[in-house]
């Protein structure tokens, strides 16, 4: 095993120079283009973007071309494949994407008196597709393994394989995180966390995949993650008890706390926002930072290219030797971050049920930190 | 920049899906698998408990059983004993009976014996008195013949009378 990564360490370091050798013989074609810009290439992949760019082969992009949907009062409804407007600029049907300004990166349109305006969009960016494919993929598998269930009765032997998995995979989230959290009403919120646990889940794992239907950085997107902790919110705060109300607005505190100044009920209601805040951002932030530093790191490769074929054979091997820890870091990150939401996502839905043992839930929390 | 600003196309798709997988892995997904998992859980809990408990009657059976054993090979033992000593009994009493019968039989046929040798004895007694009185008759008359043998014999007789009488007196 040792000798089989050395060997292939030893390939690794070998590829500059072959490269080099290669890039001399072809008479130093287009040196400029060598002026590797780190920040476009992470921020290129960690951003939405209307098409999905798979590799850059001779000077030439392959990628595939997304829908474009648009509706403006202007011209109505659009609806295009995006490689019509691409490279971006390109102008189709008054619309193209803008090269700068406040909606850099987006489509605008122009109109007919030369202003520039921007159409309501609903696209199916590369995010956007991203998502449909995962959803697609956790319909089809936790369907399928749902079905296993069906005409099955309690004395029926465990499943086996792929759904034995599932099964273990899913009862360990609900027993372990969700009913010690939510208490008595875990079946009414079991399946927004069960969902959310394994859209984050899936959609993390997928990042992680660096081609098609992989890549795409949907847990990385504040959009995504927002809307999730919104959800939450909801779940937190709708439909609750008159104590859950009464502790926000008139907790259990010296009085002098409350009136004249309502200084608790303040901070209450600010924690019911910061809440979910903190969600959003925390899996927003941690899922885009895997990635930053995933593509950072191979794009070392690229930046010592230039510094000589010795260097950066060193760097190469470096580079993947941290990259490929970066990953398996990142799947351990996948399952943590869907795990922490889920987590804190029940504490929160637990802690809105006054009447729930928070003893428990402290328990469940020092637990998990340790 | 764009990475935090949130974008209202996305928010759509990503509402949209999320709502939809939301409604069909709520309605199809979750609940069917973790409560079946749950029954599945209720099921192996109560079956343990009747397998305690079965287990429990087993072991109290077992032990009744072996109570019964006990106490059958207890009576057992006593019956045989008993068979024994009745046995050990009847085996005396016949012994003893036959003991008696044969006695009593002897002592019969000793007691017929002895009445038999007396019978025959007394029978022997009088043919020989009998025969003695013929012999003596025979023998008198013939040393009676003449008158004067009688004489001598009576006279005899009457000294020894005498004696006899004297002595007596």
């Amino acid at each position: 095993m040792i000798r089989k990564i050395i060997t292939l360490m030893l390939l690794l370091s070998a590829a500059p120079f072959a490269a080099g050798a290669e890039e001399s013989g072809c008479g130093q074609t287009a040196k400029g283009q060598e002026d590797v810009n780190v920040r476009e290439i992470v921020f290129g992949h960690i951003q939405d973007s209307y098409q999905w760019h798979i590799t850059k082969w001779k000077d030439k992009d392959i990628t595939i071309p997304l829908p474009v949907i648009l509706y403006s009062s202007e011209s109505g409804f659009s609806c295009f494949l995006s490689d019509k407007i691409y490279p971006a600029g390109t102008e189709y049907n008054g619309f193209r994407i803008a090269t700068a300004g406040k909606h850099e990166g987006k489509i605008v349109e122009t109109c007919k008196d030369g202003s520039e305006i921007r159409p309501i969009d609903i696209s199916l960016t590369k995010t956007a597709c991203g998502i449909v494919i995962s959803s697609i993929i956790l319909l089809a598998v936790m369907l399928s393994v749902a079905h296993w269930y069906k005409n099955k009765k309690a004395d029926s032997p465990a499943p086996k394989g792929f759904v034995g998995l599932m099964e273990m995979f899913i009862m360990y989230i609900y027993e372990n995180v969700i009913e010690p959290c939510v208490g008595q009403s875990s079946a009414k919120y079991a399946p927004y966390l069960l969902t959310a646990f394994f859209f984050i889940f899936i959609n993390n794992l997928l990042g992680l995949v660096p081609i098609f239907p992989g890549g795409a950085n949907v847990t990385g997107n504040i959009t995504v993650t927002a809307t999730l902790a919104v959800i939450t919110f909801i779940a937190v705060n709708v439909s609750k008890s008159k104590e859950y109300w009464k502790d926000i607005f008139w907790p259990d505190v010296p009085a002098w706390l409350k009136v004249p100044i309502p200084l608790m009920p303040a901070v209450e209601i600010f924690g019911m926002f910061t809440k979910p805040l903190a969600l959003a951002i925390r899996l927003f932030a941690n899922c885009l930072a895997g990635h930053c530093i995933i593509l950072s790191l191979i794009c070392t490769i690229f930046l010592t290219l230039k510094m000589g074929p010795a260097i950066n054979s060193g760097m190469t091997v470096v580079s993947v030797i941290f990259a490929t820890f970066m990953n398996l870091l990142e799947i351990l990150v996948a399952f943590i971050q869907a795990f922490v939401f889920t987590l804190l996502s029940a504490v929160f839905i637990g802690q809105s049920h006054p009447e729930k043992h928070l003893e428990k839930e402290n328990a469940t929390v020092e637990n998990i930190n340790q | 920049m764009s990475l935090l600003q949130p974008d209202s196309g996305l928010l759509f798709w990503m509402l949209l899906s999320f709502l939809i997988i939301l409604a069909l892995l709520a309605k199809y997904g979750f609940p069917v698998i973790t409560k079946m998992v749950n029954q599945r859980k209720e099921y192996i809990d109560k079956s343990i408990a009747e397998a305690k408990k079965a287990a429990e009657k087993m072991e109290r059976l077992k032990t009744e059983s072996d109570t019964i054993i006990a106490q059958a090979y207890k009576q057992q033992q006593e019956i045989i004993k008993e068979g024994k000593a009745i046995c050990e009994k009847m085996i005396a009493d016949a012994k003893n009976d036959a003991y008696k019968e044969k006695q009593r039989v002897i002592d019969q046929t000793l007691e017929q014996i002895k009445a038999e040798k007396e019978k025959a004895l007394s029978e022997i007694k009088a043919s020989v008195l009998d025969i003695s009185i013929r012999i003596a008759e025979q023998v008198l008359r013939k040393e009676l013949e003449s008158k004067q043998q009688q004489k001598e014999y009576s006279a005899r007789l009457i000294d020894e009378i005498l004696k006899s009488e004297n002595r007596k007196s």
